[in-house]
């Protein structure tokens, strides 16, 4: 599933062990999940959400569809 | 413009030699420690039966702290585990689950041959296999992990 995540980050200005920091988990399980290598679980992505103050469906792009949110 | 990637490396040398993400971490440190002293124990208890005299006391308290050993390493991964991120734990079950499913079915296959041909299968042999586990452990660790870079 393909993310926004490092444009939100860099939006930011926050570095990728940054945001693993606020989010509690590695830097290289925020790069596997930046370069579409992981999809998170629904934990991580809601936490993800919190971080970033948008939807799931504003991060996250559903393609077998539209994005999840339209 | 999309923005440039950064690089997040594993720490292969420590998942393809040790089989964990390394000693930097209090969590790392942790299992570092209670894996060394219940693998001791269990490389003593083993050593010790090759000295003592078989079918004694002495050698059935070594018999029972062999296993016990063992038990201490599973207890250290489980909390090693439930320490790690998300991503670290699937990869870890995942080498676990590749690497002594392997075992298991290269055991089996070793029981079926000997039984087929007629030959007594020593217990050198079952315990080689559980060696070898862990080597394979650490190299489906650091291949899921590369594919996970």
């Amino acid at each position: 599933m393909k993310n926004r995540i490092r444009v939100l980050r860099a939006e930011l200005g926050w570095s990728q062990a940054e945001l693993a920091e606020r989010l509690g988990v590695s830097r290289q399980t925020v790069n596997a999940i930046e370069n579409d290598r992981y999809d998170p679980s629904l934990p991580l992505a809601f936490a993800l959400s919190r971080v970033f103050h948008l939807p799931i469906e504003r991060i996250f792009i559903d393609e077998d569809g539209d994005a999840a949110g339209g | 413009m999309p923005e440039p990637r950064e690089a997040a490396p594993w720490p292969y040398t420590s998942l393809l030699l040790f089989g964990f993400f390394g000693a930097d971490t209090p969590e790392g440190r942790r299992l570092a420690r209670r894996t060394t002293g219940a693998l001791a124990l269990t490389v003593a208890s083993l050593i010790g039966l090759q000295i003592v005299s078989p079918g004694g006391p002495a050698a059935a308290v070594l018999a029972l702290l062999a296993p016990v050993g063992v038990v201490g390493v599973g207890v250290a991964y489980a909390r090693y585990l439930a320490a790690l991120d998300e991503l670290a734990r699937l990869l870890q079950l995942k080498a676990f689950a590749l690497a002594y499913g392997v075992v298991m079915a290269l055991g089996m296959a070793g029981v079926a041959v000997a039984m087929a041909g007629g030959w007594r299968l020593g217990a050198r042999g079952l315990y080689s296999l559980l060696v070898l586990a862990e080597p394979l452990r650490g190299a489906a660790l650091a291949y899921l992990a590369k594919r996970h870079a």
